[in-house]
């Protein structure tokens, strides 16, 4: 045991000096001006005649040149004088002589020279013990050339093996007994290849062409290969952690425009929606921001304002190669994770061969009565004779008309929303890669996602006199909102991966930056007395019944002029990074391990910047039309008019139109009285600046033992925070005191232990637990030190800037068996347990000597999460018949979670809640059918119903009603390059319904009606 | 052939690029703060005074704004029109400005140049003073006809509209600016530009009337009915008590309830008067029925500060004895808006019985 472990320790020694050697080398490798390693026969150097050791020699020659010398210095003696006779040379005729005088033979692979005993020499060696050399290659598929990633490759007779990367390439240390490898891949035959490995030495295999399992059917024949998702389960099934890939071929057999839309299919993740589209994502029952969002490998920052989630409806779908949810992280991650890690990748090109594809689709939306559209084009080539360079650009454009027929209660009001909105996604996304050889990749990737969101909503909101009090009337407000969102993200990376023989090395900096500008949002308000407006919500809880007496509800003659707030608002995100990770390979007692460790920093600035102008009328009559008018609404009346408002339940007339009514106000602003002090205090206090810097380093080792795959280490994270924002005081009459300014900043640190493992039950089974340490910031709005305090009201808001992250512990055990064709099988158990939960609490606090109601986010609770989910994906091609055409796609995950918070009765203690955004019951169910050209697929999602908003009281609390969706896909390929598909989406016209305490006390009802797109994809 | 598909889908998708995008077409609102106007408005669109009274203030004054006001000199030209039951003119009998003024502090005034002309037009010239740079809002004072009687040796201006009979056609006159003249574009006025002002008769509820507190019991009802809006009433003592009066301006009553203490005029330290505590509302009085609208505040038990700001509505019943010059008011309900329908402070139709007289 004892010699064993000194065996261990020795070769891990060995490798670490290999390791930090081929870093040195890779240094000069990537500093050289020239691209590529220079031949030892054209390098001149000047050498002494004599040196006392080789090793001197050696120093000599990697000090005048590019070249390092690469050796076992057990199996490699540098002992001994040397004489030279050839003084000026190529550095290969003084290799020669050496040679020649010491039976050491050279090898040159890029700038390194490889050092080996000499025949006689090595002889020797290999009888005393176990010598040891490195196999790298590429495995490709045969008919396209693509690269696949995630191929297994083990060496035949041992337990040990490694996984391709992305570029399909793998690197194996490997005894140089060794004679064959084998190499898996689900869909592929497997393939063995024969070896032979000097001693100490590199094999470079080239290429491994692997070839498709084909499906030889009478009449049913594959349709669309999914040729990347095999990939991805490849990937999936031969990564270290618990993760889900899901590749772009996936991707587009669902009508999933967005991201966000394109993750709901995935097990164990919901998603919030806005307007029907999908748009922030929950995994594991946890809410958005316990979501970590990466574009290729790295956090993109939010372009809201006080938050740190993504609204993943601004990505288009079709950017993407393939979607990673890590479900368990691993130390080389990013800790601040909890939920789970969602990393998007964008495409790189493949092959020499130039591809270019593309959709082009046209669509209409029921509600709307009008059409969207989509294009996409993609080019992607490598370029020169060995295809090192590669150019992949990708462009897309999304176009919809979209819109919602709404009604919304709030305690005894009721309103009627009509939204129409104007949406587009353009995403223009590249890479440019340089594969130096096969083992030396350098790449720049950039992404820029423009979504921009028109939104017109147009309102009636009836409010009642609930209780006839002289002091109120009942009144009907008139609504309309004209605003254009603009949000911006890019990603640009940087980086280099290496893999030698004895190290690897990846490191990136990276730039991403996210904003979101409203360049306008105006919102004008009409208003109109009635006698009595009387709301039955009972009756018929679902479409409520309204009454008004005194008042003809629909004559616009009624309306007066209220007010209007106009404004806009600016929000920036930067993140700025630069990682480094290194992996040195090392055999352990015949296992063969991997020592990684690396650092990271990202520095964010995050600021929010608002203008909000709240006008009322103080001119009296208005000058219309050459006449002297009250200041009412139907002179000012336009835009849509639906005459069948949720389904022809309301009758509803034209509202305002928000440009019209503009041009009144800048020719008449001398009418309009500003509200100064809101203006003030709302611009203040809702605007800031923040900066967070991070700093990580990690340490993780990876050991295969046999069957066992164990991974384990540590991350470390600090991060340091500081805020500059604004505090409103208001006196004691509710007038604003004063606006002080406020600076803030805090520090925390996180070590997060974190272990892995891996059994392989057989090649197609794995077997897997995790244990692993996580965290979750607050977001900026929690912790910016900004404040509003009424003294008259006795309440106020006030940031917490030493508000501490969620802190949780994460256990998951998984088991996931593979089919030989696209397909898997997988259960799985998880469970959380959440400590520094944040919520709002209440507390009494002394301002100015007042007694006054603080609301404040706060930690100190804790939390629990358990829940299991399944997963089963396959094309039934086991079947006899027109029956293999079938494929089934589901998923099904239960969440159960427990907080504690304060006791919102009031009570002294605690209560229990269920996690907000956190539903019982999230799946997917889809079921495909491909026959000759034809593909058809019905798919389900559903969403359980989930708590949404925690109200002072549980009988307060507020969820959105579960949701299912069902939608229908078709396509036809025509040739191979054209393909026509048809999506029809929301076929039941699954409304999107809150409620308040008990389910059926809706307080929202929101209907989109259905959507479709028609289109062409193509490809060269 | 294949040529062709290409170019037309590349053709397609480049057109989908072009055309399919959000509409940017909006109509934006001026800028508050880049092109921020700096709005001259009358405080009211209308008033009046006791047929008693010898003048009267109407404000002008900037509307809320940023930083600091512009110091270029704005000219108003202005008109005062329709004359009904008086004269427009510059003498004492007759209707005109008789100075126009603004604060300088609460102690000092400042005078603004004007002019005025026979027919009732003129100008008033607005620029910074030395003391405050430009005035944030300043009063134009308006001359009532009045003579001067000499009394006991003293000169007095005397009302000339003040008289003993119920009038019943209106008496008033309308004041417009007619327009502004200044050299900085972003000064401006608002639209409201008309003022129109009334004489109140004296001889309907419009008068100030004193109620008679010989008798503790009358200011004991007097208190029950009004100091759930008046936290200082309610705290009050009979003793510490002078004088109730009911000013019925316009529109708007003043409750004036007089201490025997005294206090120290603000700019005067050697003038003294009595102490006041002020109920104030507004006030709707038609055949009979008498309505206030007020608003108070509700102070905090522990710390006395204000902790909230309550509208009230009191409704009663009014009866004017011109021959006694006598004004009973039955107050028949008190409510505010967290006591209010079957909650009022007190709803009868007798409740409260006052009777004021002329003072």
């Amino acid at each position: 045991m004892k010699k064993n472990l000194q065996g261990g320790i020795i070769m891990l020694s060995k490798y670490t000096f290999f390791g930090l050697m081929v870093t040195c080398l890779l240094c000069n490798a990537v500093l050289a001006e020239r691209g590529h390693a220079q031949n030892v026969k054209d390098v001149i150097i000047t050498v002494e005649a004599k040196y006392a050791n080789l090793a001197q020699l050696f120093k000599t020659i990697e000090g005048s040149t590019p070249f390092k010398f690469m050796y076992s210095s057990q199996n490699i003696s540098l002992e001994g004088e040397i004489e030279l006779e050839n003084r000026k040379a190529s550095v290969a005729e003084v290799l020669y002589e050496v040679s020649g005088k010491t039976k050491l033979q050279f090898r040159q692979i890029n700038n390194s020279i490889v050092v080996t005993p000499g025949k006689n020499v090595g002889s020797k060696v290999k009888s005393a013990r176990e010598t040891w050399g490195i196999v790298t290659g590429k495995v490709i598929d045969a008919k396209s050339s693509e690269p696949l990633p995630g191929a297994s490759v083990v060496v035949v007779g041992e337990t040990y093996g490694a996984v391709t990367d992305l570029q399909g390439e793998f690197n194996l240390m490997l005894k140089t007994q060794a004679k064959q490898i084998e190499i898996r891949y689900l869909g592929y035959q497997t393939k063995l290849v024969d070896i032979e490995i000097p001693e100490s030495d590199i094999l470079i295999i080239g290429e491994i062409a692997m070839q498709a399992n084909s499906v030889a059917l009478s009449e049913v024949v594959t349709y669309g290969n999914l040729e990347g998702q095999q990939k991805a389960l490849n990937q999936q099934k031969n990564s270290d952690n618990i993760k889900n890939i899901v590749a772009a071929d996936q991707i587009s057999r669902f009508p999933d425009p967005n991201v966000a839309e394109a993750l709901q299919r995935v097990p164990g993740v919901n998603i919030e929606r806005d307007q029907g589209e999908g748009r922030y994502v929950l995994v594991r029952g946890l809410a958005p921001q316990f979501t970590n969002i990466n574009i290729n490998g790295e956090q993109i920052p939010s372009p809201e304002a006080g938050v740190r989630f993504v609204a993943l409806d601004a990505i288009p779908a079709d950017q993407l190669a393939s979607i990673e949810v890590t479900k368990a992280l691993t130390p080389d991650m990013d800790g601040d994770a909890i939920g789970g890690s969602v990393n998007l990748i964008t495409r790189t090109a493949k092959s020499t061969t130039p591809a270019i594809s593309g959709t082009l689709i046209g669509g209409y939306n029921n509600l709307m009565e009008k059409a969207n559209g989509q294009g996409s084009l993609q080019y992607g080539q490598r370029f020169g004779a060995e295809g090192k360079l590669g150019l992949l650009v990708n462009a897309s454009h999304y176009y919809t008309d979209r819109g919602s027929d709404n009604w919304e209660r709030d305690g005894s009001e009721f309103e009627l929303r009509d939204y129409a909105l104007q949406r587009s996604r353009t995403g223009l996304s590249g890479t440019l890669d340089y594969n130096i050889n096969a083992n030396n990749n350098l790449y720049f990737r950039g992404i820029y996602n423009n979504f921009q969101d028109r939104e017109q909503r147009r309102t009636y909101l009836f409010v009642p006199n609930e209780d006839d009090s002289p002091f109120e009337d009942a009144e009907i407000e008139r609504g309309s909102k004209d605003r254009w969102e603009k949000q911006i993200v890019s990603s640009f990376n940087l980086g280099g991966k290496h893999s030698f023989a004895n190290l690897s090395l990846d490191y990136e900096v990276s730039y991403s930056e996210a904003y979101q500008d409203t360049p306008f949002d105006t919102e004008p308000v009409f208003k109109a007395k009635a006698d009595l407006i009387g709301i039955d919500f009972s009756t018929n809880p679902e479409f409520p019944k309204f009454t008004v007496e005194g008042a003809d509800y629909l004559d616009n003659s009624i309306y007066e002029f209220d007010e209007i707030t106009t404004g806009n608002t600016y929000a920036l995100d930067v993140n700025k990074t630069a990682k480094i990770n290194l992996g040195i390979p090392y055999k352990l007692n015949g296992a063969e391990g991997l020592l990684k460790f690396g650092g990271k920093v990202r520095l964010k600035e995050k600021s929010f910047d608002i203008t909000e102008n709240v006008y009322s009328w103080e001119g009296g009559d208005i000058q219309i039309n050459g006449a002297s008018e009250d200041f009412t609404l139907n002179f000012f009346e336009g835009g849509l008019l639906d005459n069948n408002f949720l389904d022809g339940q309301y009758q509803i007339n034209r509202n305002i139109d928000v440009s019209q009514l503009n041009r009144f106000f800048n020719q008449n602003r001398n009418g309009f009285a500003l509200e100064v002090e809101d203006k003030q205090v709302a611009e203040s206090v809702e605007s800031y600046k923040a900066t967070e810097d991070v700093y990580a380093a990690y340490l993780m080792t990876k050991l295969q033992f046999k069957k066992l795959m164990a991974l384990g280490g540590f991350r470390y994270e600090t991060t340091k925070v500081t805020y500059n924002s604004q505090a409103a005081i208001f006196d004691v009459e509710g007038d604003l005191d004063r606006i002080d300014p406020i600076d803030g900043g805090v520090t925390y640190d996180f070590l997060l232990p974190q272990i892995h493992f891996k059994y392989q039950l057989n090649p197609l089974t794995n077997i897997r637990f995790a244990a692993t340490a996580s965290y979750s910031r607050p977001n900026f709005e929690d912790i910016v030190p900004s404040q509003e305090i009424e003294l008259n009201a006795r309440e106020g808001s006030i940031g917490n800037p030493e508000l501490a992250p969620v802190s949780a512990y994460n256990i998951d055990l998984m088991g996931e068996h593979y089919f030989g064709t696209v397909g898997i099988i997988s259960a799985g158990l998880f469970y959380k347990n959440l400590d520094n939960f944040i919520f709002t609490q209440r507390y009494d606090s002394i301002i100015n000597n007042i007694n006054v109601v603080l609301n404040q986010s706060r930690n100190g609770e804790s939390a629990e999460l358990l829940g299991f989910e399944l997963a089963y994906q396959q094309n039934m091609t086991f079947l006899p018949g027109a029956l293999k055409g079938i494929g089934l796609y589901a998923n099904y995950t239960y969440t159960n979670s427990l907080a504690n918070i304060s006791n919102r009765s009031g009570e002294a203690g605690t209560e229990e809640i269920r996690l907000p955004g956190q539903a019982a019951h999230v799946g997917n169910l889809s079921l495909a059918y491909d026959y000759g050209k034809f593909n058809l697929r019905a798919s389900a999602n559903f969403n359980g119903e989930y708590i949404s908003e925690l109200g002072d009281e549980a009988e307060e609390d507020v969820y959105v009603k579960s949701r299912m969706q069902i939608d229908l896909t078709g396509a036809y390929r025509i040739t191979r390059n054209f393909q026509v598909f048809g999506e029809f989406m929301n076929l039941t016209n699954q409304p999107y319904e809150v409620y308040q305490g008990s389910e059926d006390q809706y307080i929202q009802r929101e209907f989109y009606s259905w959507w479709s797109r028609v289109g062409v994809k193509f490809n060269f | 052939m294949k040529n062709l598909f290409n170019n037309i889908f590349l053709l397609g998708i480049t057109c989908s690029f072009l055309t399919a995008c959000v509409d940017e077409e909006f109509e934006y609102a001026q800028d508050a703060e880049s092109e921020e106007l700096f709005i001259l408005a009358l405080d009211a669109d209308e008033g009046g005074a006791l047929e008693s009274e010898t003048d009267y203030g109407l404000e002008i004054a900037f509307q809320d704004y940023f930083g600091k006001l512009p110091e270029t000199e704005v000219i108003f030209s202005f008109e005062l029109k329709d004359a009904e039951g008086l004269e427009i003119g510059p003498g004492d009998n007759q209707v005109h400005i008789k100075e126009v003024i603004y604060e300088i502090d609460d102690c000092t005034e400042g005078e603004l140049e004007f002019t005025f002309n026979a027919d009732g037009t003129g100008t008033i010239t607005l620029k910074p003073s030395a003391e405050i740079g430009m005035p944030e809002a300043f009063e134009i004072v308006f001359n009532l006809p009045f003579e001067t009687v000499v009394e006991e040796g003293e000169e007095e201006e005397k009302a000339l509209l003040d008289d003993d009979i119920e009038n019943e056609d209106d008496r008033g006159f309308v004041f417009e600016i007619t327009g502004i003249n200044s050299t900085n574009s972003f000064i401006a006025l608002n639209p409201v530009s008309m003022f129109e002002f009334k004489v109140l008769d004296n001889e309907q509820i419009t008068a100030e009337w004193e109620l008679n507190i010989s008798d503790e019991s009358v200011f004991n009802q007097f208190k029950e009915a009004l100091s759930p809006i008046s936290a200082e009433l309610a705290a009050l003592n009979y003793s510490e008590l002078s004088a109730i009066k009911f000013e019925f301006e316009f529109e708007e009553l003043t409750i004036k309830i007089e201490l025997n203490e005294e206090e120290a005029d603000e700019c005067d330290p050697t003038d003294f008067s009595n102490k006041e505590i002020e109920i104030e509302a507004d006030f709707s009085a038609e055949d009979g029925e008498l309505e206030l609208e007020g608003s108070y505040f509700i102070f905090n038990d522990e710390d006395s500060e204000v902790e909230d700001k309550l509208d009230f509505i009191l409704k009663a019943v009014y009866e004017i004895n011109l021959e006694e010059e006598t004004l009973t008011i039955k107050v028949q309900s008190l409510e505010d808006e967290d006591n209010f329908n079957d909650a009022a402070f007190y709803n009868s139709d007798n409740a409260y019985t006052f009777i004021l007289n002329r003072d």
